[in-house]
């Protein structure tokens, strides 16, 4: 009975550790040894919870998806619920983006979805378990879209699930234009995801 | 004389070697001692041309790119052809992604493109040259839609830079969904594509 609670503090330390390794370092630097000796525990207790180096790996980003989507639908939680107008959920989230003490909070958090989607793309075995985060996350954001378009609030010209994934384009694909010779600011930013809120039929 | 020419000749088989296996494979994979075997050159040369293991990856990934992004606006260029409306490009651009013989060659085209870009963001070394290509891509794709602009065929509530951002953002997302649950269906992602492109002022 106690070894259960146990083993799942040690799976969980061993993923706090690589996290956070992950947030600071390219997953070619994440060394089994430097997890050893963080943790206090031997490479064989790790290699017995995750199978491998990569199963270790794919566990944490995994991880760090699962927190960085909750800490976003809270985000857009309080940007949708009872917004009684496009206008409304864009200056809330400009709030929510331009507050500069959390400013390269954004900007890491979409530079670490797009590692691991990329990571997920090209590896079967994320594939799955990433597919079925995904999935919920966008059921959730277009919850909402279903309720704002209900109430008339933002354009109907796409349907709920399709707004929900232009939507986390946008937020996601800000990682492009991050790192371009020009880039893209809030404002200009912004403008673009109105477009993607407001298109209605005519 | 000749050795100029000699050197620029095993400089470009090395990166043709190298390309081509990221084509097939992860960067991780990548060995200097495969590619010596497949050139027939030795370690010291390459290291000569490219100074380590990863500046060869950076310079086989940003020759793929620029690969890439030239079809891409060639693509483009080739559906906007003097089309007059929306849903003349849509129509064009349906003709081509649906293509059979194409569709494999667009998926691990949109795929290696994200694995770059992520590459990119997380390597400073790369950056630089990266947003230069991103740059001159993002500029041709913008100039095709200022002509389609002036042609009435894409809507005016975007500016032509925007909505060559917004093309790409949609270009690139299929990545994301091609590993969803339910992966988008070429018509619901032309039907996305074309409400962000037909919005207009009222």
């Amino acid at each position: 009975m106690v070894k259960h609670p146990r083993s799942d503090d040690t799976r969980s330390a061993v993923l706090d550790v690589v996290c956070q390794r992950l947030w600071k370092h390219d997953e070619g630097l994440i060394r089994i040894a430097d997890v050893c000796s963080e943790t206090g525990l031997s490479s064989s207790v790790i290699y017995n919870h995750f199978r491998s180096r990569q199963g270790l790996i794919d566990a944490a980003y995994l991880e760090i998806y699962r927190e960085i989507t909750t800490e976003l639908l809270d985000v857009f939680k309080v940007v949708m619920t009872d917004a009684d107008s496009a206008e409304t959920i864009i200056e809330r989230l400009r709030e929510q983006i331009s507050d500069p003490a959390h400013e390269h909070v954004w900007e890491d958090r979409r530079h670490m979805r797009i590692r691991v989607a990329t990571a997920a793309i090209a590896r079967n075995s994320m594939r799955q378990e990433f597919a079925v985060l995904q999935d919920a996350y966008l059921r959730a954001i277009a919850a909402y879209f279903t309720d704002l378009q209900e109430r008339g609030v933002v354009g109907n010209l796409l349907a709920p699930d399709q707004q929900a994934i232009m939507f986390e384009s946008c937020l996601v694909l800000r990682s492009f234009v991050d790192i371009a010779v020009e880039r893209v600011d809030d404002d200009n930013w912004l403008g673009m995801l109105a477009i993607v809120l407001g298109s209605s039929q005519h | 004389m000749e050795q100029p020419e000699r050197s620029e000749d095993s400089r470009q088989a090395v990166l043709d070697a190298v390309c081509r296996r990221l084509w097939g494979h992860d960067e991780s994979k990548i060995r200097i001692a495969d590619i010596c075997h497949e050139t027939g050159l030795s370690s010291s040369v390459i290291y000569n041309y490219f100074r380590s293991r990863q500046g060869l990856i950076d310079a086989a990934y940003l020759t793929i790119y620029q690969e890439i992004a030239a079809g891409v606006v060639a693509n483009t260029r080739e559906v906007a052809d003097e089309v007059t409306t929306n849903e003349a490009f849509i129509d064009n651009l349906r003709a081509m992604i649906t293509d059979p013989a194409r569709r494999k060659e667009f998926e691990s085209r949109r795929h290696m493109r994200l694995r770059i870009a992520t590459a990119a963001i997380s390597r400073a070394s790369m950056q630089h040259d990266f947003a230069l290509l991103q740059h001159e891509f993002l500029a041709d794709l913008s100039g095709c839609f200022a002509d389609m602009q002036a042609r009435g065929a894409v809507g005016d509530l975007l500016s032509p830079d925007q909505l060559a951002i917004m093309f790409e953002v949609c270009l690139l997302m299929r990545s994301f969904t091609d590993i969803a649950i339910e992966p988008l269906s070429d018509e619901e992602w032309l039907g996305m594509l074309e409400a962000v492109l037909t919005s207009a002022h009222d």
